[in-house]
């Protein structure tokens, strides 16, 4: 049997059964490089601190949210088990129909912890907290504001795809793509505000 | 792995392409695999010769220091900086990597696993997109106030980090903007590969019955994939250090600048496998359509391959033994560096077993390989003293260096391009090349590039410096015999550049004039010879079976000596 692929822009024929749907492969293959990138920059956070020698955070910094990103990393972990949820709804055709609302409560934790984050920034910002205010501050915006990004283009991304879904346009295999995205976006997360919140 | 009864693969092509596209639509707009190779191939070759051309000027200024550059002016240090800067980073990322991965993945990798095009035809078409722009960029950075770069392709900070060493405000953003985008390129073409290869192989073709250069321009993918991400991670602390005044490589506020080595050659080791591996692909397609011989331990090939490729991650630091590391990871990455060249070697003598009692046509394309084995090899062997901390403390960043990576780099950029640029040219283009200027193209490469970086590894070891403006404010190396050296190595490089003027006319004659070619030129057994020479839209009449692996030669009590991937044994 032939299966060609509806992701758009996938037009070649793929003749034999596909062990994983190309636009799986392709998203797993973008994440791999995503966990490197995000690796180098985790090294990168352990060399500079190291290089202070235990000062870290160094005095006169700005003490982090802690409890109200606490907060914040439930909501989108939550998003992560309505992804979940949608793509398997999705995948079956007892429960299509269920897929779309459950998606669309994912996107809105997932926008919700972007907002949330943006406040804080801002917050941080007002506080005397910039790019230039020091190493710390510097690590810190390039860090979680790489996950920030990665969680922008996510949303936007998402809801991309539901508008697809409620055109009946979106392929299974497109959702599942979406779905290792955003489990990687989600996933990584806890490991940053372990990382960075916690020092 | 399915195989399916005939009507499955009696999908033809003729769903495909039969309303007449426009030009633009057909060349410059195109999804079609073999159009965006050859555009690849194209716009690589183009930055290669404008690499050649800076190599070219800054080559006159180490021979004849002071002197103006004919056809150029004089060339003041900036602009040598510049020169170098720009030469190496042209050559790596936008000629080695987009003609060895780009232009022959995108394509042979179709064609050879036997399918109509890539399974993301648009993503395809987009990664070239975003390839030209970035090399658009590079150029542009020479035109803005200050001018290009010049703080070397490795872009060490604090001298690329802040704009007062390195006296660029706008070529060294604009370099490293270039060089992020040609990532991004690279990053959507490898995942079209990587999906290609998995899920539109032709029915029956196995895992061991995929041709060697797919295998290995896809294993050079993953590896860049997964190599590159931390250096993107460098690249963009490297840019808010340039542009917006943060501190990440800067020790006064913090900083670290080995970070950024870290960083960079965590990637840069991995890359030199990048391009050495497509490389050894098209040799080892060459090698055996010419010596009409199965290639020698296939699997063998192809498990030191991925050996290599894991161990290539494990020895970056050897390129900062003398940058203040610990000596004890110095000592680590000794052993690791000196391993890896355990299955290099063993990749080099599998090849020269796939030639032990073969019966050699010496054709233009076989030439190259076999020179790239020959050429390629004094490179490995010198990558061995410098793996060696101790020895590198001396040798590092001499022209020993230089000529070392020299000896790997023009084998594999230049000399097995070649190879298959000869070998495949019937395919490309329904027509031979001349195989008279072949030769003497050949001749006229392989020597001089000898006569290039033999000489450089004496002056290296002699003390000349690879960072040096001139080498005569320097009272020790202003001697008589260095001087000869460095003119001798230069005079090469324009006999080299010379016969180069050959490889074009001949390969744009032969385009349009040369001999027609018939569809399998060189009796080879791989799927891109089923089809049509010139491919058409869809590439094949009807989609290929495999049935067998790619390397059938001389079978013993076959009929003829070679035998194709696609046709069925005989039934007895
Ligand atoms: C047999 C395996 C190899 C070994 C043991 C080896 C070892 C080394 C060492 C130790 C250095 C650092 C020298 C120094 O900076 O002081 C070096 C530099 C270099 N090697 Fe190799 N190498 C090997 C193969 C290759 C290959 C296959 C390539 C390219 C395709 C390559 C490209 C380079 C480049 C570009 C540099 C210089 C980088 C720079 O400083 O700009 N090497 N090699
Ligand atoms: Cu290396």
């Amino acid at each position: 049997m032939a299966t060609v692929i509806n992701l758009p822009g996938a037009t070649a024929q793929v003749r034999r059964e596909p062990v994983i749907p190309s636009p799986v492969i392709a998203t797993i293959i973008v994440v791999l490089t995503e966990i490197m990138y995000f690796s180098g920059l985790v090294s990168a956070y352990n060399v500079i601190r190291a290089q202070l020698f235990g000062v870290w955070a160094p005095p006169g910094e700005i003490r982090l949210p802690i409890a109200a990103t606490a907060f914040n990393t439930a909501i989108l972990l939550l998003s992560g088990v309505l992804m979940c949820f949608a793509a398997h709804a999705y995948s079956r055709a007892e429960s299509k129909s269920r897929a779309p609302a459950l998606f669309l409560q994912s996107i809105v934790l997932g926008a919700f912890f972007v907002c949330f984050q943006g406040y804080e920034w801002v917050k941080l910002i007002g506080y005397g907290m910039t790019l230039h205010s020091g190493i710390f501050a510097s690590v810190f915006f390039l860090l979680i504001g790489s996950h920030a990004l990665h969680v922008l283009v996510g949303v936007v991304v998402m809801l991309w795809c539901y508008l697809w879904m409620r055109q009946g346009r979106l392929s299974v295999g497109g959702m599942r793509a979406m779905q290792v995205f955003w489990l990687f976006v989600v996933g990584i997360w806890p490991i940053l505000y372990r990382l960075v919140y916690f020092s | 792995m399915t195989t399916h009864a005939s009507a499955d693969h009696a999908h033809s092509a003729d769903d495909h392409g039969h309303h007449e596209l426009s030009f633009i639509q057909k060349y410059v707009f195109s999804t079609d695999h073999k159009v965006i190779g050859l555009q690849y191939f194209m716009t690589g070759v183009l930055m290669g010769v404008l690499g050649a051309l800076a190599s070219y000027v800054f080559r006159m200024q180490m021979a004849f220091p002071g002197h103006a550059v004919p056809g150029f002016g004089l060339v003041t240090p900036q602009i040598y900086n510049q020169m170098v800067t720009n030469h190496g980073t042209i050559m790596i990322f936008w000629f080695a990597m987009p003609v060895l991965i780009a232009a022959f993945g995108n394509y042979l990798i179709p064609l050879m696993i036997g399918c109509d095009d890539m399974v993301f035809p648009r993503l395809n078409r987009l990664s070239y997109q975003i390839f030209l722009f970035s090399a658009v960029l590079l150029i542009a950075s020479f035109f803005v106030p200050n001018g290009g770069f010049g703080g070397a392709w490795t872009s060490y900070p604090p001298l690329a980090s802040n704009p007062i060493y390195n006296q660029t405000p706008y070529g060294a953003p604009m370099w490293l903007a270039a060089v992020a985008l040609e990532f991004v390129a690279f990053l959507l073409g490898g995942i079209n590969f990587i999906t290609t290869l998995m899920n539109a192989r032709a029915p029956g073709m196995k895992m061991y019955d995929i041709p060697m250069v797919v295998w290995m321009i896809v294993i050079a993918s993953i590896l860049f994939m997964a190599s590159v991400g931390p250096l993107i991670a460098g690249a963009a602390m490297l840019f808010f250090d340039q542009t917006l005044g943060t501190g990440f490589f800067d020790p006064a506020r913090g900083g670290d600048p080995l970070l950024w080595e870290h960083l960079f050659w965590f990637f840069g080791h991995p890359e030199v496998y990048v391009v050495l591996l497509p490389a050894m692909g098209i040799v080892a397609e060459v090698l055996t359509v010419f010596a009409r011989k199965k290639l020698f331990a296939y699997r063998t090939v192809l498990w030191t391959a991925v050996a290599t490729g894991v161990l290539s991650f494990f020895v970056w630091a050897h390129h900062q033994f003398v940058a203040g590391i610990d000596p004890r990871m110095a000592n680590i990455f000794t052993v690791t560096t000196l391993l890896i060249s355990v299955p290099i070697t063993e990749m080099s003598f599998v090849y020269i077993g796939t030639l032990y009692g073969a019966s050699i046509q010496l054709s233009t394309p076989m030439l190259f390989a076999i020179a790239f084995i020959v050429e390629f090899l004094i490179g490995g062997v010198t990558g061995i003293f410098l793996g060696a901390s101790g020895a590198d403390i001396y040798f590092h960043d001499t022209y020993f260096v230089l000529a070392h990576f020299h000896y790997t780099f023009v084998p594999i950029a230049v000399i097995a391009v070649f190879a298959g640029v000869y070998y495949w040219f019937p395919k490309m283009f329904g027509r031979y090349m001349n195989d008279t200027w072949g030769r003497i193209h050949f001749w006229g490469t392989a020597v001089p590039f000898n006569g290039i970086f033999i000489p450089l590894f004496y002056t290296g070891m002699a003390g000349d410096h690879r960072r040096t403006f001139n080498h005569l404010n320097f009272p020790d190396l202003a001697r008589g015999d260095l001087i000869f050296w460095r003119e001798f190595s230069t005079v090469s490089l324009l006999i080299m550049l010379a016969f180069q003027v050959i490889f074009f006319v001949n390969f744009f004659y032969s385009m349009f004039r040369g001999k027609k070619a018939p569809a399998n030129p060189w009796n080879a057994n791989t799927f891109e010879w089923v089809a049509a020479s010139p491919p058409p839209h869809g590439n094949f009449v009807t989609l290929p079976h495999c049935y067998r692996g790619p390397y059938e030669y001389s079978v013993p009590g076959h009929s003829s000596d070679f035998w194709p991937q696609n046709e069925p044994a005989p039934k007895t």
